[in-house]
């Protein structure tokens, strides 16, 4: 076992994993962080992104140890069920999803791509969402959400 | 095998990495991104009892941009080079093939020493470096040497890197200014491996001679590589005089050299017609550019 300090969602954690531990099942096991979600396990299907340092990455696909001193968002820090991020109320009101597997992972790589160019075309959305598979094929709902998403944001921005 | 877990190393600079490596030998792995490493390992395609985590050296991660050449450092993320201003002109290939490699999600944690340095056929950075002519920096506990792109891959996941070594800088020189190059890759999808992948460069003088002809093809053999022999049909030609007979000429040369093989994403016929097929549209490309410089 080995001694990791994990920085998820504006908490520290003090933790002893085994050195070759996944980030994502720490995420998951140790944490109960279970908007982390694990389909593949081979980094095909982006359903465990988070964002470190803001940007999204596979939990899947690291040593939890490589999170070390990182930022680390996972949906759960985003919003609250009372709470919504506006990118969460986009979805919620476009359906931009069926069963919701894939969501947490497409929203984490929407809010990146929302503050990057918040003004992306359908088919930017599309290229920036391309790590991502929804089984569910809501995809064309999926980039009305980000695209509705992108303009509450800049409507709240308005108000600051 | 069966690997179970392994001893977790943390070194904070090159020299402390190698020194690890020197201690640890073949037990021990340099882990970059780990992105292609850790599959390799939960399914036990390779056995380490030591990882040493190249994740916390801040040393090796740059772009840096001199007079004569763009320098980037091994560890640098493939998403950092598809958005660096300093890959512009000829050498925008890397960034173009950094853009078209695996997910968004993969780009920001996988690293450019990483790709080249697993040797895979069908690795996306490769072919602009070989045509680019970079040269590559390895660095021991003893020491440093350099060795160009070209005698880089040895064989299917070989490179020249020594057990000691590890790779620090890929220094690409800045071509002149009368070159132009293209990177083309052919997926099943966006985010697939390449079924093949190529970047081609060439530099006329002011008369439009070709000077230097560069050509080089991925996931067509063992390794990337270059084709010579399809280089050399080009060199010495005057590029408003190329037309579709030597475009075919090189082309089918390019078709005998390579050695594709059959697997999942395609038949070996499907990556040799391919390879044909884009060879001529990175030709075709290339001298529209040069043939509208000399025009203008």
């Amino acid at each position: 076992m080995i001694k990791l300090k994990l920085k998820v969602n504006g908490n520290i954690h003090e933790l002893e994993i085994e050195p070759h531990a996944i980030l994502a099942d720490v995420l998951k096991k140790e944490l109960g962080l279970i908007g982390v979600r694990v389909s593949c396990g081979e980094g095909e299907c982006g359903a465990c992104t988070i964002l470190m340092d803001g940007k999204p990455v596979l939990a899947c696909m690291m040593l939890a140890m490589q999170a070390e001193g990182k930022e680390l968002l996972t949906i759960e820090g985003l919003g609250t069920y009372e709470n919504l991020h506006p990118i969460q109320e986009a979805f919620v009101e476009e359906h931009g999803f069926q069963c919701g597997f894939c969501t947490p992972g497409i929203i984490l790589s929407t809010k990146k791509l929302l503050e990057t160019k918040p003004d992306s075309t359908p088919s930017e959305i599309a290229m920036s969402l391309s790590g991502h598979i929804c089984r569910c094929g809501a995809y064309p709902k999926i980039i009305k959400s980000v695209q509705k998403a992108a303009k509450k944001l800049e409507d709240n921005h308005g108000k600051k | 095998m069966n690997n179970t877990t392994f001893k977790y190393l943390r070194p904070i600079s090159p020299v402390k990495a190698c020194e690890l490596k020197d201690k640890y030998g073949e037990s021990s792995r340099f882990w970059a991104g780990g992105t292609d490493l850790l599959l390799q390992w939960k399914e036990d395609v390779v056995c380490l009892d030591y990882c040493i985590d190249l994740s916390f050296i801040p040393d090796l991660d740059y772009i840096r941009k001199d007079s004569d050449a763009v320098s980037i450092g091994a560890l640098t993320r493939v998403a950092s080079i598809e958005t660096s201003s300093e890959l512009n002109h000829s050498l925008s290939i890397i960034r173009e093939a950094a853009g078209e490699l695996a997910t968004p999600q993969i780009r920001n944690t996988a690293t450019i020493g990483g790709n080249i340095c697993r040797a895979a056929p069908s690795a996306d950075m490769a072919p602009p470096l070989l045509v680019l002519d970079a040269e590559m920096k390895f660095v021991s506990a003893s020491g440093e040497r350099w060795v160009a792109m070209d005698a880089f891959f040895l064989d299917l996941n070989q490179t020249a890197l020594e057990e000691n070594e590890l790779l620090a800088e890929i220094k690409v020189p800045i071509p002149p200014v009368e070159t132009a190059s293209c990177f083309l890759k052919i997926g099943r999808t966006v985010i697939d491996i390449a079924i093949v992948n190529m970047a081609a460069r060439m530099t006329m003088d002011d008369r439009g001679i070709l000077t230097d002809v560069r050509i080089a093809f991925g996931a067509v053999a063992p390794t990337p590589l270059r084709i010579k022999a399809a280089e050399e049909i080009l060199l010495g030609t005057d590029v408003s005089t190329i037309d579709d007979t030597l475009v075919g000429k090189v082309s089918n040369k390019v078709g005998d050299e390579i050695k594709p093989i059959t697997d999942v994403r395609g038949t070996a016929e499907y990556r040799r017609e391919i390879s044909r097929v884009l060879t001529k549209r990175a030709i075709e490309n290339i001298i529209q550019t040069l043939q509208g410089r000399l025009n203008s």
